[in-house]
């Protein structure tokens, strides 16, 4: 198995007004399902571009060979309201004057505008509720294209007199869902070919097999209408722990020695194999008893979100698990036959 | 799946009011004739002046129609020639959207599709930027583009699908600022969106 060691991109910014693709769900809302994690599944909607797959969200989801699994937030997980409600993004910034009519209005009252970025809001949550859109009117003022651009920056269900209260961040969603991945980063499971527990012989490889492969694997969940993904790529490298000896890289299942392959010299001279074949005996002339060598996982691991410059990097301590290797020159250790 | 409402009016119209009547200035349709461009070494305007970034994001994406409508005629051919790098050299070092874009015709070589434009007269794959060009940061701005295509679909050269009329695809595009230059981050026409504010003929 292959972990794909790719760029992570998370720059997929939606429209602000996007973050209903998944069906709308009022601003604020809880999710009524409990946390749990799905089984890796594949991209969902299908792809309306025949042209170019990668344009579709869904399509990127899972992108670089990560393995996608849904993340469902526990109720209640998700603290913040959007810090006051929305805002008109650059509102403030030198050159752009406030729209008029710029805020909350209606969704009758957005519809005059014709634009997009609204969806089917679906039936009321109750027979008085209004659909509610906050529009920023994206004037830029320069010559070329349009003079007129709306945004629909947030959406929801609210009364005729109220708009929705202010919906949670794509930070606010990040922190319950970064923690809930971090639970999932564990350290890894070597298991020692020949076995740690025996005496390793010189010039016999030693293979590491990971039992706990933790490929490259992108994390995602929606909530209140915001799409929020964590990339996590690993690294998984080898310590053999003996002097000298360079670290190895292994893919996240590591290597497994075939009895009825190749050699074991060959096996472990094989690329990407997981394997060292130590040099140094242990126990003699004042070594330790037993090299000290771990498998080391570093996690790159980056965010994103469907909204707009909400996006970045985090970092996660490496995981590692140490073994003892102890190498005798005479013990024969049979992993198999050699020529 | 989420129906799109209040578009129908737009959606296949290019008469949007005062849109009609602005133009790119210095701009065609390949995007040629970008403001400050021809390779004279100077950085590229900053994410600040998004007026000025316009044009640039323009030719990105007029590079990028051209490019996709030569690969996915033949996605073979990428295996061959220049068109893997040249498309490679509209993104951003490192691209994921390029590397599965790529990924995803070679796919299609392999399945043995290919898409032909289904009219002379329009190209197979035409992404315009529907509205502005809003900064994000220094080097990155957001736009919301569209894609309008006209293709016929050829499965193991036998005709299997054609769009009787234009299909028009909006989305979101992000370009980042790479050494003084432009470059496309990525593009998206998510699901459940039909639609362009400026139409099939963009602004």
């Amino acid at each position: 198995m292959n972990h794909h060691r790719t760029t992570a991109t998370v720059g997929a910014l939606l429209l602000a007004g996007t973050a209903l693709l998944a069906g709308p769900t009022p601003a604020g809302a809880t999710p009524a399902t409990p946390a749990a994690s799905s089984a890796p599944t594949a991209p969902g909607a299908p792809c309306p571009n025949q042209v170019n797959g990668a344009q579709c969200p869904e399509a990127g989801a899972g992108r670089g060979g990560r393995v996608v699994v849904t993340v469902e937030l526990p109720a209640g997980s998700v603290q913040g309201g959007g810090g006051g409600g929305p805002t008109c993004p650059s509102a403030d910034e030198e050159g752009r004057e406030p729209g008029e009519g710029e805020g909350w209005m209606t969704y009758d009252e957005w519809r005059e505008l014709n634009a997009p970025g609204v969806y089917d809001p679906g039936p009321p949550p109750s027979d008085d509720a209004v659909y509610w859109v906050f529009a920023c009117l994206m004037r830029s003022g320069f010559e070329m294209g349009v003079d007129f651009d709306w945004w629909a920056v947030e959406q929801g269900w609210g009364t005729p007199d109220e708009p929705p209260e202010a919906g949670p961040t794509a930070t606010d969603i990040l922190e319950p869902l970064w923690a809930h991945v971090q639970g999932l980063l564990l350290p890894p499971a070597p298991v020692l070919q020949p076995d740690e527990d025996v005496r390793s012989n010189l010039k016999i490889p030693t293979f590491v097999a990971i039992t706990n492969p933790q490929p490259a694997t992108e994390y995602r969940t929606t909530y209140a209408g915001i799409t929020v993904w964590i990339t996590v790529d690993p690294t998984v490298t080898l310590h053999p722990g003996e002097p000298g000896a360079a670290a190895v890289a292994c893919d996240d299942d590591g290597t497994t020695y075939d009895p009825a392959g190749t050699p074991p010299r060959d096996q472990a001279a094989a690329d990407g194999a997981c394997a060292h074949t130590y040099e140094r005996r242990t126990g003699v002339r004042g070594r330790p008893a037993a090299w000290t060598g771990d498998v080391t996982i570093t996690w790159d691991v980056a965010w994103g979100s469907s909204e707009p410059g909400q996006s970045g990097t985090l970092t996660a301590d490496p995981s590692v698990t140490t073994f003892q290797r102890i190498v005798d020159e005479t013990q024969v250790v049979n992993t198999g036959s050699e020529d | 799946m989420a129906l799109i409402v209040g578009l129908p009016l737009l959606a296949c119209s290019s008469d949007g009011g005062d849109a009609d009547d602005a133009t790119i200035e210095g701009v065609d349709a390949d995007g040629a004739g970008v403001p400050g461009g021809g390779g004279d070494g100077a950085p590229e305007p900053a994410a600040s002046e998004p007026d000025e970034v316009y044009p640039h994001v323009a030719e990105l994406l007029g590079r990028y129609d051209g490019l996709v409508e030569q690969i996915v005629a033949d996605p073979a051919a990428l295996e061959s020639g220049d068109l893997r790098g040249d498309f490679l050299d509209l993104f951003v070092p490192d691209s994921g959207f390029a590397e599965t874009s790529l990924d995803g015709w070679a796919q299609m070589a392999a399945d043995g599709v290919r898409l032909t434009p289904a009219s002379p007269d329009h190209p197979l794959n035409f992404t315009y930027i529907d509205g502005g060009v809003r900064a994000l940061g220094d080097d990155e701005v957001v736009f919301r583009h569209c894609t309008v295509q006209r293709y016929v679909r050829h499965d193991d050269d036998r005709e299997t699908d054609r769009t009787a009329e234009p299909l028009l695809l909006p989305g979101t595009g992000t370009a980042v600022r790479v050494d003084g230059e432009w470059r496309l981050a990525e593009l998206t026409t998510p699901p459940g969106l039909t639609g362009c504010t400026h139409g099939s003929e963009g602004p």
